[in-house]
C-alpha cells in the first residue's frame, strides 16, 4: 500500500504516461481508501477502473480518462477541466459542483446505476448539479434520468445526446447544440435555452414552464405534447399540439442533422449489465 | 389521493403516539430557524411532543431521517423537503405505515405520498415581485430604455423558488424591454449569492431581486453606495428580520412576506383534516381558507393549503404603532393561540 500511495503521490508521474498508475490508484481503491483532493493534472489513465472511488475534489485537469470505469464514483467538486472521459462508464457518480469546462464527454453513460442489495433508495441517478460543463462535448452521452438542475451548459456540445427524464430545472443551455438530442420527458422548467440550437430533436412530453426559449433555433424539433410551451416556438418550423394549434413539421432527426453517431455501440449491452463494485 | 378515502389507523394512533417528527432542510436562514421554533411552540400547544431533526443540506442523510422517524412510529411528520426529487421513496414507505405526512414550506409534487401540504402561493409571490419589479424600473433613472433584472434564486431542489421564479417569468414575459438573467444560489447559501452577485455586476443590473431576504443580506455591501444613489434597487422575498432591517434602512426597496405563522397553523388544521379522514369523517375540502388573517385556497381535495405572501414597503415600517400592528414574522411577533382556538381552526365550507 505505501508503494502504491507513493506512487500517486509522485509529482514526477504526472504527464509522463502511466507508470503503473492505475495499478496502484486500483489497489487503493479496492482497500476502499479515500482519494479525495488527489493530485493528478494531465496524467494518463485510460481504462483505470474505479468503481465507487472517492474522488471529492480531486484534481484531474487534463486527464485522460478514455474508458474508464468509475461508475458510482463520488467526484463533488472534482476538476476535470479539460479532461478526455470519452466513452467512460460513470453511472450514479456525484458529481456536484464539479468542473467539466471543456472536458471530452462523448458516449459517456451516465444513466442511473441499479440499486444493490440492501440499498433502500431505488436506482441512483447520476448527479451533475450545479456542474460546469460549459464547452463541454457530450455528444452521444447517457445523461437519462440524471441530475443536471442549475448546470452550467452554455456552449456547451450535446448532439444525439440522451436526456430522457433528466432534471434540468434552472440548466444554462445558452448556446448550447442540442441538435437531436433526446430531451422527452425532460423537467427543464426555468432552464435557460437562449441562442441554442435544438434542430431535430424530441422534446415529447418535456415540461418547459419558465423556460427561456429566445433566439432559439428548433426547425423540426419535436415539442407534441410538451408542458408550458413557449410562445417563441409557434412561429418555428416545428411539431406541436396544443390546444388550438396543431403543426407537423417534426421528422426523424437523421433527415435534417448530419455527422457521424456519436454513441458508442456497446454502451446499452455492457455498461448497464455490468454491477458496479470496487 | 382520492377524497374520502380511509386510511388504515396507523401504530401510532393505536399506541396514541403524542410525538411529532419535524424535519428542517438546513438552519442557514431566518424562516428555518424561526418556522422550527413556531412548529414547535404550536405542537406542543397542541400536547404533542416535538422532535426537530436538521438535515443540514443533505438530502440523502433527510431521506435517512424520515426512514428513522417512521420507525417510531410518531403520530404525524412535518417534512419541509431538502430536495424535492429524492425524498420520493422515502416517503412512499413512511405513508404506508399508515403515518400522517404533512408538507411544510417547499412543495413536493402532488404524486408524491404526502396527506397535506401548507405552503405559501409561490406563484402569486412571483407574480407580485414581477408586478412590483415593472413599477421600480420605471422610478430608476438612466437613459437605456432595455432595463436588466439579477434574479437570484435559491437552490434548484426546492421547488418553492422554482414557482416563484415561474410567476415572475409569465408575468414578466410581455415586457420585452426588461432583460431577465437568473442564477441559483446552491444550498441558499448566502455567500453563492455573493460571489454570483460579485460576477454578473459588470452586466450593469438595474434591479437585483432575490428569492430570500439573507441572499439579499449578502449581496447588498457589494452595492450600497449606488442604492444610495438610485442607480440599482433590490427586493426580496422572506420578510426575514434582516429583510425588515434593511427595507427599514431603505437598503431594500420592497420585499415580500412569506406567512410563516399562517403556514405553521396550517398545519395544525391539516393534522386535524387527515386524522379526520383516517377515522371516516370528510376532512377538508377545497375552497377559500383564512388564517390569522392570510388569505389563502384549499386545494386538490383538501389536500394543499396556498396562502398568500404579503408586500411590504418602507413606508410600513415607519410608525412603530403600525408596525406592531402588522405582526410581521420579521419582527418575531409570534402569535399565541390556546390549545381550543387551535383545534377550532376551520376554512369556510367545512
Amino acid at each position: 500500500m505505501s508503494r502504491a500511495w507513493n506512487l500517486v503521490s509522485d509529482i514526477k508521474a504526472q504527464g509522463q504516461g502511466n507508470l503503473g498508475l492505475n495499478e496502484a490508484l486500483q489497489a487503493l481503491n479496492r482497500r476502499k481508501i479515500d482519494l479525495g483532493r488527489i493530485q493528478l493534472k494531465d496524467t494518463y489513465l485510460s481504462k483505470v477502473n474505479l468503481p465507487r472511488a472517492i474522488l471529492d475534489h480531486a484534481d484531474l485537469e487534463g486527464a485522460r480518462l478514455e474508458q474508464a470505469n468509475l461508475c458510482g464514483a463520488q467526484l463533488s467538486q472534482a476538476i476535470l477541466k479539460n479532461a478526455n472521459l470519452r466513452a467512460s462508464d460513470l453511472r450514479g457518480a456525484t458529481l456536484e459542483g464539479a468542473n467539466l469546462t471543456g472536458a471530452n464527454l462523448r458516449g459517456v453513460d451516465f444513466s442511473p446505476l441499479a440499486s444493490e442489495a440492501g440499498e433502500v433508495n431505488g436506482s441512483i441517478p447520476t448527479n451533475l448539479r450545479g456542474a460546469n460543463l460549459e464547452n463541454a462535448d457530450l455528444s452521444g452521452a447517457n445523461l437519462a434520468g440524471a441530475d443536471l438542475r442549475a448546470a452550467r451548459l452554455s456552449g456547451a456540445i450535446l448532439f444525439r445526446t440522451d436526456l430522457r427524464g433528466a432534471h434540468l430545472e434552472l440548466a444554462d443551455f445558452r448556446k448550447a447544440k442540442l441538435d437531436a438530442a433526446d430531451l422527452a420527458k425532460a423537467n427543464l422548467r426555468a432552464a435557460i435555452l437562449s441562442g441554442a440550437t435544438l434542430r431535430g430533436a424530441r422534446l415529447t412530453e418535456a415540461t418547459l414552464t419558465a423556460a427561456q426559449f429566445d433566439d432559439v433555433d428548433a426547425v423540426r424539433a419535436d415539442f407534441s405534447k410538451a408542458v408550458d410551451l413557449p410562445v417563441e416556438i409557434y412561429g418555428m418550423e416545428a411539431c406541436f399540439d396544443q390546444s388550438s394549434v396543431t403543426q407537423r413539421l417534426c421528422g426523424p432527426p437523421q433527415l435534417t442533422v448530419s455527422g457521424p453517431d456519436p454513441r458508442p455501440q456497446y454502451r446499452d449491452a455492457e455498461h448497464r449489465e455490468v454491477p458496479c463494485v470496487r | 389521493m382520492a377524497q374520502g378515502m380511509i386510511f388504515p389507523i396507523s401504530m401510532a394512533e393505536a399506541e396514541g403516539s403524542r410525538t411529532i417528527y419535524y424535519l428542517i432542510p438546513t438552519l442557514v436562514d431566518e424562516f428555518q430557524t424561526e418556522s422550527q421554533r413556531m412548529i414547535e411552540s404550536v405542537f406542543s400547544t397542541l400536547n404533542y411532543k416535538v422532535v426537530s431533526v436538521n438535515a443540514d443540506g443533505n438530502p440523502e442523510l433527510q431521506a435517512r431521517q424520515l426512514r428513522n422517524a417512521a420507525d417510531d412510529n410518531p403520530a404525524g411528520i412535518i417534512v419541509n423537503a431538502v430536495d424535492a426529487l429524492s425524498i420520493g421513496e422515502a416517503l412512499k414507505s413512511a405513508q404506508a405505515k399508515g403515518i400522517p405526512i404533512l408538507v411544510y414550506d417547499r412543495m413536493l409534487s402532488t404524486d408524491e405520498a404526502f396527506d397535506f401540504a401548507s405552503v405559501s402561493n409561490a406563484e402569486a409571490i412571483g407574480q407580485m415581485a414581477a408586478n412590483k419589479a415593472i413599477d421600480l424600473l420605471v422610478d430608476i433613472p438612466g437613459s437605456s430604455a432595455q432595463k436588466t433584472i439579477l434574479q437570484i434564486v435559491g437552490d434548484p431542489g426546492d421547488t418553492y423558488s422554482l414557482r416563484v421564479l415561474a410567476g415572475f417569468q409569465a408575468t414578466l414575459r410581455k415586457h420585452k424591454r426588461i432583460n431577465v438573467i437568473t442564477v441559483p444560489a446552491m444550498g441558499w447559501e448566502p455567500a453563492n449569492a455573493r460571489m454570483l452577485a460579485k460576477e454578473h455586476l459588470k452586466l450593469n443590473p438595474d434591479l437585483i431581486f432575490c428569492h430570500s431576504s439573507d441572499l439579499a443580506a449578502a449581496v447588498i455591501p457589494l452595492i450600497e453606495p449606488d442604492i444610495r444613489s438610485h442607480k440599482v434597487a433590490v427586493m426580496a422575498i422572506t420578510g426575514a428580520p434582516v429583510g425588515i432591517n434593511l427595507l427599514a434602512q431603505g437598503l431594500e426597496s420592497f420585499e415580500i412576506e412569506q406567512p410563516l405563522y399562517a403556514q405553521v397553523y396550517g398545519l395544525a388544521l391539516g393534522l386535524q383534516g387527515v386524522m379526520d379522514r383516517k377515522k371516516g369523517m370528510p376532512g377538508l375540502k377545497d375552497g377559500p381558507c383564512e388564517i390569522l388573517g392570510v388569505s389563502g385556497k384549499l386545494e386538490a381535495n383538501g389536500r394543499v393549503l396556498t396562502l398568500k405572501g404579503r408586500p411590504l414597503v418602507r413606508e410600513d415600517l415607519k410608525d412603530d404603532k403600525n408596525r406592531a400592528m402588522l405582526g410581521l414574522w420579521g419582527d418575531l411577533a409570534r402569535p399565541t393561540m390556546s390549545a381550543d382556538k387551535i383545534n377550532s381552526l376551520a376554512c369556510e365550507g367545512h
